[in-house]
Order: structure tokens, then sequence, then C-alpha cells
């Protein structure tokens, strides 16, 4: 699931397709792996602090607003540092220290820590990606990150 | 460890040509625009602004559009395009075609709400808000299409403008220095900085990678890179290239800071 755009139009686009019931049943049935990135990953999520349609909601947590600080500013935009929280078959195939391309104003909590794998750091720690069982969602955009990008991906691919 | 400053090479093109320009004015040829794109791409450039300075008629061409879904295609990296974007369905089309920002810029003041439509269904992130500078005497004035729009920068108002929430960053261009490689203007990055918590880039005069240092600290989140990223010497000898080795590792391992309100 790609992902540059809002969350509303992001839930009413996959709506309109009827997408959203067969994300679902995937999560569900397991018969298929879910990449989300980005907007796609939170629209994996209950819902957003954007807007006020709901999310897919195939992992519980919510989406917050990342709030500029005295050092930070926001949309997060750029590359950053990820550390790693949790040694997976994705997480293990990449280099250290790895850096990833963001942009981004929102930011996935999910209720259960442990299934964050990658967290970065933008005024706070959040989630930069999570494994729960056939899903996986990134908040950055391996697409888009050079050779760090492809090796998230083979990870995926290979996990 | 956080968000690096990042360093983006500007590749103006005009149909499948790379060019440079001075001021705006004048374009050079440099070479094929995907070969460029590839060398920014393979020298791992951050990001990439795509200029688009072809005509009218070339951009309504079906060719220019397969050429552009080429040149997206080609990068590693996050590519922007800016071309004089003046509505939402172009702006919706680019980012299909594989672009993750559109440039808005001078289409803005006379649409005011484009930012805010385009933001509204690309998300603010994919949105790049310009504005163009020119130093005249000791003042600085902005560069709009309309004669009569004769705006100082005193007169930018940040809520009618370019309200925050309708863009994900600004990108500050001195045309005065665009292509002259004569210093970035630091005053006019504090001067923006200050006003801003988007991230905000800043063009037009880059000559090294420690005047983009200073604008760093001056409070720019990116430099944007012209006749630095495809001349050896200011406008001769063409070569594609990007600074590397332990001057790129000062860049990137500098503070990004938030100078808002200070």
């Amino acid at each position: 699931m790609p992902g540059v755009g809002s969350f509303d139009a992001g839930m009413a686009s996959l709506r309109a397709r009827g997408l959203d019931r067969r994300l679902k049943t995937i999560a569900a049935d397991g018969s298929a792996k879910i990449l989300g990135l980005c907007l796609g990953m939170q629209l994996m999520f209950d819902s957003s602090s954007e807007g006020i349609s709901k999310g897919l909601g195939i992992v519980s947590g919510e989406v917050l607003k990342l709030q500029p600080q005295a050092m930070t500013r926001v949309p997060h935009m750029g590359w950053n540092y990820v550390t790693v929280r949790r040694e997976t078959r994705v997480t293990g195939c990449l280099s250290e220290p790895s850096r990833f391309y963001f942009a981004h104003s929102y930011y996935a909590v999910p209720r259960d820590d442990d299934i964050v794998t990658l967290s970065a750091e933008h005024g706070v720690e959040f989630c930069a990606s999570f494994e729960k069982d056939n899903l996986v969602g990134a908040q950055f955009h391996p697409e888009k990150s050079h050779r760090y990008g492809l090796e998230f991906l083979k990870g995926f691919m290979q996990a | 460890m956080t968000l690096m400053p990042r360093l983006i090479p500007v590749l103006q093109i005009i149909g499948s040509s790379a060019v440079k320009t001075t001021q705006f004015q004048h374009p050079r040829y440099i070479g094929s625009a995907l070969n460029t794109l590839r060398v920014f791409s393979d020298q791992e450039a951050d990001e990439v602004v795509v200029i688009d300075l072809s005509d009218g008629e070339t951009k309504a061409s079906q060719k220019h559009w397969d050429f552009l879904e080429m040149l997206a295609g080609q990068a590693g990296m996050p590519v922007s395009y800016g071309g004089r974007i003046a509505d939402m369905k172009t702006s919706r089309a680019l980012v299909r075609l594989g672009f993750e920002k559109v440039v808005l810029g001078r289409a803005c003041y006379s649409r005011p709400n484009l930012a805010d439509e385009v933001a509204a269904f690309l998300g603010r992130q994919a949105v790049v808000r310009a504005i163009d500078v020119l130093e005249t005497g000791n003042e600085y004035k902005i560069a709009t299409d309309s004669q009569k729009l004769d705006l100082r920068l005193d007169d930018l108002n940040f809520e009618l403008i370019c309200g925050d929430e309708a863009y994900g960053e600004l990108l500050v261009t001195s045309v005065t220095r665009e292509g002259m490689r004569c210093g970035l203007d630091h005053a006019l990055v504090r001067w923006f900085a200050h006003r801003v918590s988007t991230p905000l880039l800043v063009n037009g005069g880059l000559r090294s990678v420690e005047d983009a240092i200073q604008a760093v600290s001056a409070g720019a989140s990116g430099v944007a890179a012209g006749d630095l990223s495809v001349n050896l010497q200011h406008g001769r000898a063409v070569l594609a290239h990007l600074p590397c080795g332990e001057e790129l590792t000062k860049f990137r391992t500098r503070q990004l800071g938030s100078t808002l309100g200070s």
C-alpha cells in the first residue's frame, strides 16, 4: 500500500475501489503479505487525528500529529537514522546504521509497543516500522531511500 | 541521531535536455536530463528538484509526459517537480507519474487556494511552496507573474499567501543570485527561518559546502545546488557531480534547528 496523500482521501479512495474489505480479509486470513508505506502504513490503524474517517483497523492504535518544537520543524522531511528495536528477518537485512527518507506530519502509535521494529526521533521517538503477522508498515519511503531502502524491501520479500 | 540537512541538486530541463540558467535566463545546454539524474541518483543525492523550463506546447505533449515518467522512475531518492503548475489536475498527474512533491510558485498569487486544495488531496508533505525573491537596491521584492502584484518582502502575508498548513516546505529562491555562484543570501534565510515552522529550503547562489553549512546555521533545512552540481567551475566545464567525502559529512552532521520566534 503506497501512500502519498491525506488520511481521509486515502480511505475514500480505498473504499471507492472496494479495496478496504479486500485488505481486511487478507490481513485476517494471512493469504498474502501487506506492506504499508507512509500513509499506507497509517491507514492500517484505527484512526488518525488528520481526518475523521475510520482507518482499516487491521492494527490496533492511532495516528497522531507531530508538533513543531524548539529544534524541530514539521513536517518531518528528509533523511533520518533509525534504531533497531527488534531483530526480525526484515531488520536483519539492514546495514548499520541505516537511514531512510521521511516525509510526514503524523505518526502511528501502535497499542502494542512490542510490534515496533524500528524507531526514529523527531521531537518525539516514534514507530518508524512495525511487523505484525503478515503485516509490515514503514513510516519512511524505502522505495526512495537508495540502497538502504532496497535492503528493507529485500528483507520484506524474504521474510 | 536526528534529521540531517539536505543538499538538493536542482535539475533544470527543457524537453529532455538538462540546462543551466543564470538568473533564470539564458539556458545553457548541459546534457541529457536522464543521464544527469542518473548521476545524481548514483551519487546518492538526498533529493532532486526538477525545474521544467519547457514551453507550453512541449508540456502539453504526451511525449513529454512519457519522458517525465521515465525521469521520475530513474531516481532512487525523492524528486520534486516545479514548472508553472497552475492547477490540481496537473499536480495529481505528476504525483501519479512518480514525483513525490509538486512545487507551487507564482500561480499561488492569482490562485490563493491552490496550495490548500492540493494539500487536502495529496497531503501537505507533497506540496513545496516556492517564493522567488528579487534583490532591488536595499530591499527585497517578491517576483510574481503580474507587474501589478508588486510585493515587498515585508508585505508577505504568511496567513494569506502561504498559510502554514497548506504546504510541507518552503523553497525560497534568490532570483538575483540564481546560477551566479556568488554565495547564498544568509540574511534572507534568517528572515524566513524566524517566520515559518515548516522545513525551509534555500536556493540561489550556492558557492561551496561551507556556504551551505552557514545556511543551515541560519535556519535552512536544505540547500539547493544548481550551478555547483552541474558545472566544475562557475558557468563552465560541465560535470554533473555532488560534494562527497569529508566535506559532505561535515554538512550532514550539522545539527538542524528551528530558529522560529527566536
